[in-house]
């Protein structure tokens, strides 16, 4: 272990040498910067290292000249200072890499001077235990960044560091007041020393609270909080991003520690409203500011000042918010986790920001395609930033909401607002870099730091969820089950050297899953509602991901990694034995998905993504609702135990009605499900809207019961099932594009789920069980026939097809099973489905609930037959004539569903039994209908004979098929074109076929029903909000006058209300 | 008492400076101007009418003989100390703050605010 | 078991004779309106023979050639399914196979391979008829799905035997005097699905020439023929079974089903057509409407 004071006078000395010395040249400046940094980087680390590995117990107290603390300076080193320590180092040394790859164009040794010392100044700041010394470290910090903020010397640096300097000044004006003022009150300057003698009784109207108004304003200052951060967003614009790199990543939470200690010190009145007023605000309006922001780096400075503003928030409550036991806790490791999170992403974003180097956002088109390893980079910081799991950015979010006391729903509610405001711009910057583009990407500099970064990035988001799952007693199971997630999707890509090994991997791998969940029990103990969803997302998974091979030579690398990420943590969701476990399963697979569509459809994907935020937030609120008690994390058998409001119930549902697709939270799925790849879309309708009804049974049997106004929900999400069945089966008759025709059709059919589930009887369960397996037979077939007809034709414009029964005669047999299934026409396997539903409804004479559904079946039969004209009948086109059958693999998923539906069809039991059995689990001592033979299903209403309807179709159809060759034979086949077209013979196929706006007539009868109405109301919506945003934005109005005057209005404000003690 | 309104006099004259003034010249002044005022302060807070300054001159040890100061005739020398540094820092920002000025002179030859509205929003 | 067999077949040619035959009273009435001395009654007989002994020489490609097939299919099994005489279990043919939700679906067997076949053939007129058949069906459907759901809560069960067991004792238990509002909204929708003007645009002689079965010809067109004959009246027999307190024996069930074809034939001839969307909307006002009378009634019941 190093005497950390000898940190601060290396550094010292090395700054001055290298001042005094540059003549001895560029090597000797450069050895000199390099080997102090190293030092420092290796004694404080040293530091850290004793406190992790509890060498060191007691915060280290350094006595300079030997005096003891109230009479000499003394320097204090915790744990919390060591570790930020190095954080700093880590991130100056990064930067100062950075910098030296790309060049620094002043001149270097005063650079690299300016660089110790804001090093030295920081690290003195972190360490001190003296007030008056802290003044000075915080000045020295402030002049090293003035001066390394303007370095660029182009006017814009200029301009920011001008702007610094004087709301800098102002600031350490106030703290060196803050300084004196208390010398002056207590008569000490030191931290432990005035702590021990001022108590918070001492604070009423006197001295002491305008001390603390001096310090809390000045650091309030330093720390970027609205609306005194002007400066700062400029500096973010401006200024060199390797500099603003150090600044934001590490000098801010040097600033941040200051803070919370100063307030522990001086025990600050008031603060936590102090720090939700500020810390909220500046949280809240950053994230919208950042919505209209065009320069990227000013972008990435709004999310940083709203990263402080959740520091600060966190800070108050944990110092001042009256947590407990694991709350505090919790609370602590979000802090950290937030600080690292965005010290290691942030920087790296600045840096990738300066190695491309351009500013505005359109510029950054297609980056990601063109390089991938810079792609990946900029990935990783951007989904830890936006807080996406597995990473760290995830754990500090949801420790930071574990914390939060109940009674302060509101801060809950209005971060995780502000959680879905970054995500929605972060990801529409990354929607444009994702775009494909081609062309040379170039950049200049070293990508080394950046690896580096996030190399400890990954590092950090292991040990946080690690921390997350030690801390908080989860289940350990389902830790080794994300860590095993990840590792195999790791694995599918790291060992996978071709698509081909991809494809043969992610088989193995989710083939080995199902065979362990077989085999070994201690997964899916007793067959039940559990294991009946991770038996349906592994048979579906394994039949969709044999299908995807001769499709994905056109994916990319990442395709079948995220294919089996998706998988898995479906089955994660589906293992989940409580609520937190399966928000993170939920969060896996929201965002590994839409990490799939966004190889496709990028603006799809970010609706999709904004959308399931929405939910996944909606549901982490709910579950907070839920939550009481010292024991936070709430498990789905004891939610019996708390009486809650109907808003957890409906909060948590609204993420799984987003993935069910229900109106009006539709909007997503057209565009997700019609652009994905189009070898995920299979699961993306198959399996995963599934995950919807799971979630949805878990909350209605073990939730629901214990809510107020229960039967109300249980109504309501009726009838919004059964709207969504009517009106999204409209939409999708007048559709072009076959996935969007089938897209429309899918969430239509989980709408009739949804119903089922809201009857909430077991006939109800019943049905949504039988029909959750056969749509993803059906709808799984009807997908990947899709994918082959894509592949083979190029097109998914339905009237450019037409007549492809001449050329996959396979295809068309199963895709017709498949429509004959989703229209529920009998004998195939759709109608049970149907019959199930309907007795159902009627048995709890839901009768406007029956109607409408029942109507949008006959509704649905327009679309089906729709799909089956203009793809496989009617004229076959002539560049069509040489197209061949679907390739092997799609052709066998194919058949295999088809085959299933027609068993399923004539004979029920193969489903129902399984969906008797995950009922029985749910409590229920029936399923509702009850068998009057082997094959007669009997309800209280009617009865059906699904074996008998099978012979009986199939036997009349060969009888007559009979009679038919009985009485004629010798048939032959004509040209398409051969028709009786009054008396003309027709030139070519696309001037007879029909297949353009099949339902025009209809369009004319529904014009109101289709009009987008939803749609348009979120648009507008959005709009309205952006154009308030990039009103309101001009807050920050560049100049430097208005900045100052913000500055004294706050102070004024701070005055105001704790002097007076508004509170 | 009257160092105190002074100083605090002087502290905002130096804010409303840097609230109104379009010149950065002037608001560079208005800085130097609140710093001062604030180093008035540190100063006033250590003073107690009627003491000496807390120096030891060497014409009073050969008079006494000894280095030792009388503590109760001298003011706190702390403040004292302190300002001393608060004022070396104080014309180092000054002094960055020019450099800078400088050189946002020899980008755009001028050191008006209004053309150093650039980054906003 | 066999004898049933036996007896589905004997229905269902007697089906499919007495289908042919209202369809040649038809072609009589409507002559005589017009003031034509019209065909024999007989001549839909004499039709079919003459396209059986037809040879058929061209098809247009598989689902062309199946079509037929399943259109009779789809007739047959209709008529097989709905109970016939009440109380006869001989007569109730194959309703043991599935109550009214199976039989509403399986009505749409035929008519799907019906469009399937017709838009195998190539031709732009054969496809354009089932669009139109589609959206009128999503039009009558709504005022007949309203009565069927309105019958079914009223007397608990779905099952068609059940229904009339649930109007016998008298004439006034029947339906359509018990709910009047939703045996009307139900009888109008039955006029969509016989597509009987005003709602015959699906096959509309004029614009497209007969509609899907446009490139058929011999014996695909008798099987299609007959295949609507014998769906037609398992249609008659079902509202019968519906509305009409069902049959008790084989002559009420002929006066019965006969009183429901009059009332097609006459509407038919005096009105004249409208256009798809023109249907579609009619169907959902004044039948809704109506029938939405009774069924709130019954809801709130």
């Amino acid at each position: 272990m190093v005497n950390p004071v000898v940190i601060i006078a290396i550094t010292l000395i090395a700054a001055f040498s290298i001042g005094i010395f540059q003549f001895l040249g560029k090597k000797f400046v450069r050895g000199v910067f390099w080997l102090t940094v190293l030092f420092d980087f290796a004694a404080i680390l040293s530091i850290a290292y004793g406190f992790l590995t509890k060498a060191i117990k007691n915060p280290i107290m350094v006595k300079i000249g030997g005096f003891p603390p109230p009479i000499g300076i003394n320097l204090y080193v915790d744990q919390l200072s060591a570790y930020l320590g190095v954080v700093v180092f880590f991130i100056g040394a990064m930067a100062a890499y950075h910098w030296l790859s790309r060049g620094i164009n002043d001149p270097e040794p005063k650079a690299l001077v300016l660089l110790l010392l804001l090093l030295l100044g920081s690290t003195g700041m972190i360490f001190t235990q003296d007030f008056f010394n802290l003044f000075v470290f915080i000045e020295i910090t402030s002049i090293a960044s003035y001066g390394l903020v303007a370095s660029n010397l182009d006017s814009f640096s200029l301009e920011a560091s001008f702007k610094y300097i004087v709301i800098g000044s102002i600031s350490s004006t106030f703290v060196l007041l803050g300084a004196v003022l208390l010398y002056k009150f207590a008569g000490s300057l030191n931290m432990a020393d005035i702590s021990a003698h001022i108590n918070s009784s001492m604070y009423s109207g006197g001295m002491l609270i305008i001390i603390s108004i001096m310090f809390l304003f000045g650091l309030l200052i330093e720390l970027e909080v609205f609306p005194m951060n002007g400066w700062a967003l400029d500096i973010y614009q401006g200024a060199n991003p390797a500099v603003v790199a150090i600044l934001a990543g590490g000098i801010v939470k040097g600033f941040y520690l200051v803070f919370l200690r100063s307030a522990n010190y001086l025990k600050f009145p008031h603060l936590l409203k102090i720090g939700i007023i500020f810390g909220l605000s500046t949280y809240i309006v950053s994230q919208f500011f950042a919505w209209k922001q065009k320069d990227i780096r000013r972008l990435f400075g709004y999310s940083s000042v709203g990263q402080l503003g959740l520091l600060i928030l966190a800070g108050a409550f944990y110092l001042n918010g009256n947590l407990h036991g694991f709350a505090k806790k919790y609370m602590l490791f979000a802090i950290i986790f937030f600080v690292l999170n965005h010290s290691f992403s942030k920087s790296t974003l600045f840096f990738l920001a300066d190695l491309f180097g351009r500013r505005r956002i359109e510029e950054w088109k297609g980056v990601l395609s063109k390089n991938k390893l810079f792609g990946f980079l900029f990935s990783t910081s951007v989904l830890s930033m936006a807080g996406a799991p597995p990473f760290l950015g995830f754990w500090a979010k949801l420790f930071f909401i574990l914390a939060i006391p109940k009674e302060y729903f509101y801060i809950v509610a209005l971060v995780l607002i502000g959680a879905i405001a970054e995500i929605l711009y972060y990801f529409n910057l990354y929607r444009i870099i994702s775009e494909k583009e081609d062309g040379i990407f170039d950049y200049k500099g070293s990508i080394v730091p950046s690896l580096f970064n996030v190399f400890v990035l990954l590092g950090l988001s292991a040990f946080g969820a690690y921390k997350f799952f030690i801390l908080t007693g989860l289940d350990i199971q389902s830790g080794k089950f994300l860590a095993f997630i990840t590792i195999s999707s790791v694995a599918v890509f790291v060992l996978g050297v071709s698509r081909l090994a991809q494809w043969i991997l992610s088989l193995g791998m989710i083939g080995a899953l199902g065979f362990h969940v077989i085999k070994n029990t201690s997964l899916v103990p007793a067959f039940n509602i559990q294991s009946f969803f991770v038996y349906l997302v592994l048979a579906g998974a394994i039949m969709f991901v044999f299908a995807t091979y001769p499709l994905s030579k056109k994916y990319s690398a990442v395709f079948y990694p995220l294919f089996v990420f998706t998988v898995f943590s479906m089955v994660g969701i589906s293992v989940s034995s409580n609520w937190i476990t399966l928000f993170i399963f939920w969060e896996l697979m929201s965002w590994s998905s839409y990490l799939l569509i966004n190889q496709g459809g990028k603006k799809a994907a970010w609706i999709y993504l904004v959308m399931s935020a929405i939910g996944g937030y909606g549901m982490l609120a709910g579950i907070k609702l839920l939550s009481t008690g010292p024991n936070l994390i709430p498990s789905f058998s004891s939610s019996s135990a708390f009486a809650v409001s109907a808003w957890a119930g409906i909060l948590i549902f609204t993420a799984f009605l987003v993935k069910m697709g229900t109106a009006p939270l539709h909007i997503w799925a057209r565009d997700a499900y019609g652009e994905s790849p189009d070898g995920f879309t299979p699961l993306l309708s198959g399996v995963l809207s599934k995950m919807g009804v799971f979630g949805g049974i878990l909350t209605i049997v073990y939730l629901l019961p214990h809510l107020s106004h229960s039967d109300t929900i249980l109504y309501g999400l009726a009838w919004f099932g059964a709207l969504t069945a009517l009106f999204m089966a409209l939409l999708a008759i007048f559709q072009e594009d076959v996935k969007k025709v089938l897209a429309y059709s899918s969430i239509s059919q989980v709408g009739y789920i949804l119903i089922g589930l809201a009857l909430a009887t077991s006939l109800g369960y019943s049905a949504a069980l039988y029909h959750t397996v056969n749509h993803l037979i059906f709808k799984g077939l009807l997908f990947v026939a899709a994918a082959g007809i894509i592949y083979r034709t190029g097109t998914s414009y339905l009237p450019e097809m037409g007549g492809l029964i001449r050329r996959m005669p396979f295809t068309f047999l199963a895709f017709l099973m498949g429509i004959i299934t989703l229209a529920g026409i009998p004998p195939l396997s759709g109608f049970a489905g149907k019959w199930l539903l309907y007795s159902a409804l009627l048995e709890k004479r839901w009768m406007f609930i029956l109607l409408i559904a029942m109507f949008a079946s006959i509704v649905a039969f327009m679309y089906c037959y729709k799909l089956l004209h203009t793809i496989f009948l009617g004229q076959l086109r002539d560049k069509y004539r040489k197209t061949k059958e679907l390739p092997l693999p799609l052709v066998i998923v194919e058949l295999v569903l088809a085959g299933l539906t027609f068993a399923v069809g004539i004979k029920p039991n193969l489903i129902l039994s399984f969906s008797e059995k995950a009922i029985k689990s749910l409590g229920f001592t029936s399923p509702g209908y009850a068998y009057e033979s082997a094959h007669r299903i009997v309800s209280k209403f009617g009865y059906w004979n699904a074996y008998f309807m099978g012979v009986f179709a199939v036997g009349s159809f060969i009888i007559a098929l009979i009679l038919f060759f009985f009485a004629k034979a010798k048939i032959r086949k004509v040209g398409q074109l051969d028709i009786g077209y009054s008396g003309e013979v027709p030139d070519s196929p696309e001037s007879v076929h029909f297949g353009y706006d099949l339902y025009a007539h209809m369009r004319r009868a529904v014009r109101v029903f289709i009009y987008p109405h939803v749609e348009n109301t979120y648009k507008r919506i959005y709009n309205s909000l952006m154009a308030f945003v990039d009103y309101t934005r001009r807050f920050y109005t560049g100049d430097l006058n208005t900045y100052a005057l913000w500055v004294v209005i706050t102070l004024s404000f701070i005055f105001y209300i704790l002097y007076k003690g508004v509170f | 008492m009257v160092f105190f309104a002074a100083s605090l006099l002087l502290i905002f004259i130096g804010l409303y400076a840097a609230l109104v003034k379009r010149n950065l010249i002037k608001i560079i002044i208005g800085l130097s101007i609140m710093d001062t005022g604030v180093n008035m302060l540190i100063i006033s807070l250590g003073f107690v009418k009627g003491r000496t300054a807390p120096i030891i001159s060497l014409k009073e040890l050969f008079k006494k003989g000894t280095w030792l100061v009388d503590v109760s005739k001298v003011v706190d020398p702390l403040p004292q100390a302190l300002v001393l540094t608060a004022i070396v820092i104080g014309v180092a920002v000054t002094a960055m703050a020019l450099s800078v000025v400088i050189r946002m002179y020899s980008v755009k030859k001028s050191i008006e605010i209004d053309d150093f509205k650039e980054l906003k929003w | 078991m066999w004898y049933k067999i036996l007896y589905a077949f004997l229905v269902t040619v007697g089906g499919l004779a007495y289908g042919l035959l209202l369809g040649g009273i038809s072609r009589k009435i409507t002559a005589r309106i017009h003031g034509r001395r019209g065909p024999t009654v007989f001549q839909n007989f004499i039709d079919l023979i003459k396209l059986l002994r037809k040879k058929t020489a061209i098809s247009h490609g598989t689902m062309f050639f199946l079509a037929p097939m399943f259109r009779l299919l789809g007739g047959v099994g209709v008529l097989l399914l709905v109970p016939i005489v009440y109380g006869s279990s001989i007569l109730s043919n194959f309703s043991f196979g599935g109550d009214l939700i199976v039989v509403l679906y399986f009505m749409v067997f035929g008519c799907l391979g019906m469009a399937l076949g017709a838009a195998d053939s190539g031709h732009p007129h054969s496809a354009l008829a089932p669009t139109r058949g589609l959206a009128q069906m999503a039009g009558y459907e709504l005022p007949f799905l309203i009565s069927v759901i309105g019958l079914a809560i009223a007397h608990k069960t779905v099952s068609i035997s059940g229904l009339v067991a649930a109007q016998q004792g008298g004439i006034f238990h029947w339906n359509l005097f018990q709910y009047p509002f939703l045996s009307i909204a139900g009888l109008i929708a039955m006029l969509g699905m016989y597509m009987a003007y005003p709602f015959s645009v699906v096959m509309a002689p004029q614009e497209i020439p007969v509609g899907p079965p446009t490139e058929y010809s011999s014996t695909f067109l008798s099987f299609m023929f007959s295949g609507r004959s014998i769906f037609g009246v398992g249609k008659y027999v079902l509202f019968m079974d519906l509305f009409l307190g069902g049959a008790t024996n084989l002559v009420e069930a002929f006066v019965k089903t006969f009183a429901l074809f009059l009332i097609i034939v006459f509407v038919t001839n005096v009105f004249p057509r409208y256009r798809t969307e023109q249907a579609v909307k009619f169907f959902w006002t004044y039948p809704v409407v109506i029938g939405l009378i009774d069924f709130i009634r019954i809801f709130i019941k």
